[in-house]
């Protein structure tokens, strides 16, 4: 693809045993990458139990899920945006956007906090449709494409923020700040809605058609265009849901920082994508699917905040990020080798 | 063989770019035949198939079905008409397994609610598959896994599957035994035969002319975009064939079009 | 004749020229020597990274550690100087570690086949966060003996030194690429990755030199940025990487690799920079360079697409 972009048209290597359609009732077939990722998750939780007595508790679990909830959403939207061989370099932008124009709407008008969120939910959707339709429609590479939206949006929110940050302070409706410090029953708002969406995606792309050809545009785009289904609409529903889940995670975040600012999401672009692969998702597309996105959050989070709790500088997560990164690559594609 | 074509493609001229792929190309398919269609590299086959298959659209020209003019513009179009094709190097999707590449593009859904949201019924599509594949004989061991590790031959029967058990009535196939052994040509061709004996069409592109005088009804020969000409199996010889793929030598009781 | 073939090669030149003639006519400030001056000293700092990133992107990778590759260097070498080492030392190291680096990255992406992209990402990580770390997030401010200064901020005659210096780099690497096996091969690969192995190219050991290569002009790029700013800042070359690629892109090189060049960059990277001037010498905000920056990538986009069929 994709790649991208950056992907050169090379053949893929699809040499994993597994199918797509894993289902609980089914037997699991080598789920080579699935396992090495999840029981990583599960050593580093138990490594993480024993240099924190703070780490095991559910306060700081939950805290740890409510962090990463802005960034899961916008990772979920790329999973899609990846298994089909793309790559969504305009997150960023479409979160900048969001927050201000949701920071704005609330501020300066009385409209329902209802309305509101679902219209930046279509914007950020609308975002996503112009992505997909260039891309889709235009033949052109995603990486692009998305790399220079993603530039545009973010011009566009600072003219909407004029520039400055916009605080919403005691303005901002009782919903809004609801969002992140409430609770159904035990659980956090952030992750009830993450973990909603997850859910859905994960049912979407298992059992429904359009789930399916993403599936299959990341394998041979070509031979899905024979098979009769319309490419196009397909790609640009990808992008567009992308874009969608981007404008939601945006309320998130303004909610958690009570404030619009322009420049947010400049830095998540690259940790929305690092989550999608380190949970083991194929770069060029076609394997994979979004728990193991979810792996990939929660592998970062728990090593944030591990990290955070032994007092490590917020540098030394980049590090381990990174390496953490190339590792699981590394793992992912000699694992998958015959 | 009745005497109404299913298949009438008239006029047909593609170009790419500044390159003319087919001039004033005419293509005639009877019913219940094999129409071999032949000719040197670039001679247009696959570009002529792929205009019939929707794969592309043709600049000038028409096609008729069964006498009546049709427009192609995409592969659903000819899929609704009942053209299934399957060309060479693009089979399946490998990273998808067995079921899902039978269905792609027409997968069995589940009822009522499962027809708005497109929510697939995976046991259904599974056990068909088992049945279309237990019926022609092909043997495949797990229906789960990802179609990349079979062989060339398995690859190639999965998609003749496909095409037959959706209606065709007419199948193309573009070199379909071009990356198989010897045993699984055999196997593919009485495939053919039998389907062929069933009332299906087959247009069939091969560069071996050995395969061509087994299998073929009739031969249809490009060359360079051009038409060269069409004969009867019993009325030619290889050699003359080969004459007309390599020579571009017409013949004249079909339309000659050299020079 | 030159010009002419130039012209047709290369659209983006026709874009550019556009662009000046516009620029020239809107603003009085633009055609002055100031301002040429600091146009060409802006192109040279990021022509660095622009030239390495070109050759990677040319056999069909990318390299998204470039940004986080200058901080590194211009931080190390920041504290080289505070230490009283001597320029060409720690030039000498800071194109070492740029080779490193770069090194690394290509043996990853070639022993192990693994996608450019998620490999320079992972890498960009790591050296932010030792940008981080080696400075406790505070910038490393240094006096600059002259000799350091001078090459950002010096001239030779009317032109700034950077330029000459790129310009010289630029010369050296044309000559390699036109007149070695090395070139030859680079090209090779670049054209049809499979035909040239099966020629007898060393197709592994030639993408690691050429992420070395990259590695190593984004190690000249963090020493020109230390003499530019007089420190060690750990956030320099943030979010770089993109506008880079951006400007290799916009200038007419394929994404996927195979066509294009080094001249096609230096008119990309003049398209960027002559916009970025034109905006502030108009006194049009920030944002208005960021929509048309992005509206000229996804133009780039939508021309340099492969042919289909």
């Amino acid at each position: 693809m994709k790649k991208l972009l950056l992907t050169k048209k090379r053949k893929k290597s699809f040499s994993n045993i597994r199918g797509p359609l894993t289902e609980l009732t089914r037997k699991p077939v080598g789920l080579i990458r699935k396992y090495a990722t999840l029981s990583s998750l599960i050593f580093l939780v138990i490594i993480s139990s024993f240099l924190s007595e703070a780490f095991l508790t559910s306060a700081n679990i939950l805290n740890l899920m409510r962090q990463a909830s802005v960034l899961a959403l916008m990772s979920l939207g790329m999973t899609l945006v990846i298994l089909s061989g793309g790559i969504d370099l305009s997150v960023g932008g479409i979160l900048a956007l969001s927050v201000v124009s949701s920071a704005q709407l609330f501020l300066k008008t009385n409209f329902s906090p209802y309305l509101i969120m679902l219209t930046i939910a279509l914007l950020g959707g609308f975002a996503g449709l112009c992505n997909g339709v260039i891309i889709a429609k235009g033949k052109a590479e995603p990486f692009l494409v998305t790399m220079g939206m993603g530039i545009i949006l973010r011009g566009v929110a600072f003219i909407v923020s004029r520039g400055r940050t916009l605080v919403l302070g005691q303005e901002s409706p009782l919903i809004v700040r609801s969002i992140t410090h409430d609770f159904l029953g035990p659980f956090p708002y952030p992750v009830i809605i993450v973990g909603s969406f997850f859910l859905l995606f994960a049912l979407i792309m298992r059992y429904t058609t359009f789930g399916r050809y993403v599936y299959a545009f990341g394998g041979d785009p070509e031979v899905l265009r024979l098979s009769g289904v319309n490419v196009i609409v397909t790609q640009i529903k990808i992008y567009m849901l992308s874009g969608m889940l981007v404008g939601i995670a945006g309320i998130l975040h303004l909610s958690r920082i009570n404030a619009g600012d322009p420049t947010a999401g400049d830095l998540k672009i690259l940790p929305a994508i690092a989550a999608v692969i380190i949970g083991g998702n194929q770069f060029t597309g076609g394997i994979g699917n979004v728990g193991l996105t979810v792996v990939g959050i929660l592998i970062i989070g728990v090593i944030n905040n591990i990290l955070s709790l032994l007092g490590a500088t917020y540098y030394v997560q980049l590090i381990a990020q990174g390496l953490i990164i190339i590792f699981a690559v590394i793992i992912n594609t000699v694992s998958s080798r015959d | 063989m009745t005497s109404i074509p299913i298949v009438q493609m008239k006029k047909i001229y593609k170009h790419f770019g500044g390159v003319v792929a087919l001039k004033d190309i005419e293509l005639t398919l009877y019913e219940g035949e094999i129409l071999a269609l032949v000719g040197d590299n670039g001679a247009g086959k696959s570009t002529l198939i792929k205009i019939l298959s929707g794969a592309i659209p043709p600049d000038r020209g028409e096609i008729f079905f069964r006498g009546e003019k049709v427009n192609i513009r995409n592969p659903k179009d000819s899929k609704e008409l009942g053209i299934e094709t399957i060309y060479q190097d693009l089979a399946l999707i490998d990273n998808l397994d067995v079921p899902a590449n039978m269905f792609i593009g027409q997968e069995i859904k589940k009822e009522k609610l499962g027809r708005i949201f497109n929510i697939m019924n995976l046991k259904a599509m599974e056990k068909t598959t088992r049945r279309f594949l237990d019926q022609l004989k092909i043997n495949v061991e797990s229906l789960r896994e990802r179609v990349h590790n079979l062989s060339g031959g398995q690859k190639q029967s999965i998609a003749i599957t496909r095409a037959i058990f959706f209606n065709a009535k007419v199948l193309i196939m573009d070199e379909p035994t071009a990356a198989l052994a010897v045993e699984e040509t055999a196997k593919v061709f009485n495939l053919i035969r039998r389907l062929r004996d069933k009332g299906i069409s087959i247009v069939y592109i091969s560069h071996n002319i050995n395969e061509v005088f087994d299998i073929s009804d009739r031969i249809m020969v490009l060359k360079t975009g051009k038409l060269v000409g069409v004969q009867k199996k019993e009325e030619t010889t290889k050699d003359k064939i080969l004459r007309m793929i390599i020579l571009g030598e017409g013949y004249q009781n079909e339309k000659t079009a050299l020079n | 004749m030159r010009i002419k073939k130039l012209i047709f090669t290369a659209p983006s030149f026709v874009v550019l020229v556009i662009i000046f003639i516009f620029c020239s006519t809107i603003s009085p400030f633009f055609f002055t020597n100031y301002n040429f001056q600091s146009i060409l000293r802006q192109i040279a700092v990021n022509g660095f990274l622009a030239l390495g990133l070109t050759m990677v992107i040319l056999i069909g990778g990318i390299d998204l550690s470039i940004g986080s590759s200058l901080g590194l260097v211009a931080i190390i070498s920041a504290m080289l100087i505070r230490a009283e080492v001597g320029l060409i030392q720690t030039i000498l190291v800071a194109i070492i570690i740029g080779m490193a680096i770069g090194v690394t990255n290509g043996f990853l992406i070639t022993q192990f086949n693994i996608e450019p992209f998620v490999i320079t990402l992972g890498m960009q990580f790591v050296l932010r966060g030792l940008c981080f770390s080696l400075t406790r997030g505070r910038t490393i401010f240094v006096e600059m003996p002259f000799n350091v200064d001078f090459i950002a901020n010096g001239d030779i005659g009317p032109i700034p030194f950077p330029a000459i210096l790129l310009g010289l780099v630029y010369f050296i690497i044309f000559l390699v690429m036109q007149y070695t096996v090395f070139g030859r091969h680079f090209y090779a690969i670049g054209g049809n990755e499979e035909s040239a192995r099966l020629f007898g190219v060393n197709v592994k050991l030639v993408k690691i030199a050429v992420y070395a290569i990259c590695g190593m002009t984004a190690a000249i790029a963090g020493i020109m940025n230390l003499s530019r700013i007089s420190a060690g800042d750990p956030q320099a070359g943030t979010g770089v990487a993109f506008y880079i690629i951006a400007a290799v892109i916009i200038g007419g090189n394929k994404f996927t690799g195979g066509r294009g060049g080094l001249y096609f960059t230096i008119i990309g990277l003049f398209i960027v920079t002559l916009i970025y001037n034109i905006i502030i010498l108009m006194g049009m905000g920030y944002y208005v360079q960021l929509i048309a920056e992005g509206t000229i990538v996804i133009i780039a986009a939508l021309l340099g697409k492969e042919e289909k069929q």
